[in-house]
């Protein structure tokens, strides 16, 4: 939010007697669309791609995983030890 | 930023900023991805306490019938491509909506159903008071995994300050539950959040005690202390909180009681370096559909954003939401670790002009 130079916070122009100090914000580029959606136009091609690059499959050597999803960190990246048949009880 | 994580680099001054620190290479990987989603989801934001702090009006009641359609449309609309969903609860007390919170966990937990690579993980910040055994077992059917609840000292410290609506105390109810879930064997975690106050400071030694005996030999459990804070509700001008200065002695003293005997550091959650509202992908989703970024400044015009709208679109401000991720650009720990914090100093300051620089 540019605020520096006749805009209020609420991005419309400064009335008389108010004056914004020392504002930093600035954050131009980065916005976020209907859905939620990220959309970074000033970050660098080789960090975007960093940061954009989906996680890794699920490893093929892990046998715990039922893909119940409703363990906070397994699934994808991080198996819960003993994962499956104990949590899936619940969904049950 | 990435750079730095994989080459091993010394990390610049953490103190003062997150350059360099894994923990932010890996925020930055889950936290600016579009392959991750949080949703904060107030289902009610009615209460059945008045906490003496609270920051909250309870103006907004029950989650409208728009907005649940809203979440479940927006949920809809990004299952495709989406590795994380992440859905916290909070309120009001959010277990006053149950109806509202198994409605849209219901639909989410079928469309994981169908999207075996998606990580749902739910949570839930209630105070406790309807949590029992049975309905704890209701929540996990439904993904809700994790819990916090918040407890201010003992019994008659406790019901001082969290009260309920028509008066009466809290403590027993909630530390029975407590107790219950830690006898079952529910896959839960639960954060048992501390306030600390001048008042119940000299009662903390012993209640931290109990708790540690009770609770954290059980893995699930572990504690956050906080001191209790002036967030800008109506209580701002008769609480009392711990003095700044005072702050880490204190602090310091208090985990070790808590660790004492304890292996690791398991038993304290340590605060996030990143905020939630510092991230870009991250939304609270109010009980009137209005979206904002951050669960304490409720009535603030900066954390209303945007509104959700029924067919789950989220018609969000840009130029509104851009000042909560000002961390990003400045990569500073204070803003990314509470960016409302940075707002309520940046806020303007009212300057009188002389009456012959005013336009005539």
């Amino acid at each position: 939010l540019r605020v520096a130079g006749g805009l209020s916070v609420k991005n419309e122009a400064i009335i008389n007697e108010e004056v914004l100090v020392n504002s930093t914000f600035d954050v131009e580029g980065i916005d976020v669309d209907d859905e939620g959606r990220v959309n970074m136009a000033n970050v660098d091609p080789e960090t975007y791609s960093i940061i954009a690059a989906p996680k890794p499959p699920t490893p093929p050597a892990n046998t715990n995983c039922n893909h119940c999803n409703i363990v906070a960190g397994c699934g994808t990246v991080n198996m819960v030890k003993g994962c499956g048949s104990r949590i899936r009880g619940y969904l049950q | 930023v990435i750079a730095a994580k994989t080459d091993n680099s010394p990390e610049p001054d953490a103190g003062r900023t997150l350059v360099g620190s894994k923990i932010l290479a890996e925020e930055m990987g889950s936290w600016l991805r579009n392959d991750s989603l949080h949703l904060i989801l107030l289902p009610t934001e009615h209460c059945n306490f008045r906490c003496t702090y609270c920051y909250e009006d309870f103006a907004i009641g029950r989650m409208s019938r728009s907005t649940i359609d809203g979440v479940k449309r927006l949920i809809d609309r990004r299952m495709d491509g989406l590795a994380s969903l992440a859905i916290s609860w909070f309120g009001g007390e959010p277990l006053l909506a149950m109806p509202v919170i198994e409605e849209i966990s219901q639909h989410i937990v079928a469309q994981a159903g169908t999207h075996p690579e998606l990580d749902y993980s739910g949570s839930m910040t209630t105070n406790g008071y309807f949590l029992d055994a049975p309905m704890l077992e209701r929540l996990v059917g439904l993904g809700i995994r994790s819990f916090q609840v918040s407890l201010d000292g003992p019994s008659a410290m406790h019901d001082r300050t969290r009260v309920r609506a028509d008066g009466s105390g809290s403590f027993l109810r909630i530390w029975g539950n407590l107790i219950s879930i830690h006898e079952g064997s529910a896959p839960i975690s639960m954060l048992v959040r501390v306030h600390l106050t001048p008042e119940n400071l000299p009662l903390m030694p012993e209640f931290l005690t109990e708790i540690r005996k009770t609770f954290l030999h059980d893995s699930r459990f572990s504690v956050l202390l906080k001191p209790v804070e002036r967030l800008g509700g109506p209580n701002d001008d008769t609480m009392m909180v711990v003095a700044a200065d005072d702050r880490d002695r204190i602090m310091d003293e208090l985990k070790n009681v808590l660790l004492q005997d304890a292996p690791d550091s398991r038993p304290l959650f340590p605060a996030p370096d990143i905020c939630y509202a510092s991230r870009p992908n991250s939304f609270v989703i109010r009980a009137n559909g209005n979206i904002g970024k951050c669960t304490v400044g409720l009535t603030d015009p900066m954390n209303n954003i945007g509104h959700l709208s029924a067919d789950g679109l989220l018609k969000i401000d840009n130029s509104l939401l851009r000042p909560w991720l000002r961390g990003w650009a400045t990569l500073d720990s204070e803003s990314l670790g509470c960016p409302y914090g940075g707002m309520l100093e940046a806020r303007p300051k009212l300057v009188q002009l002389q009456p012959a620089l005013l336009p005539q």
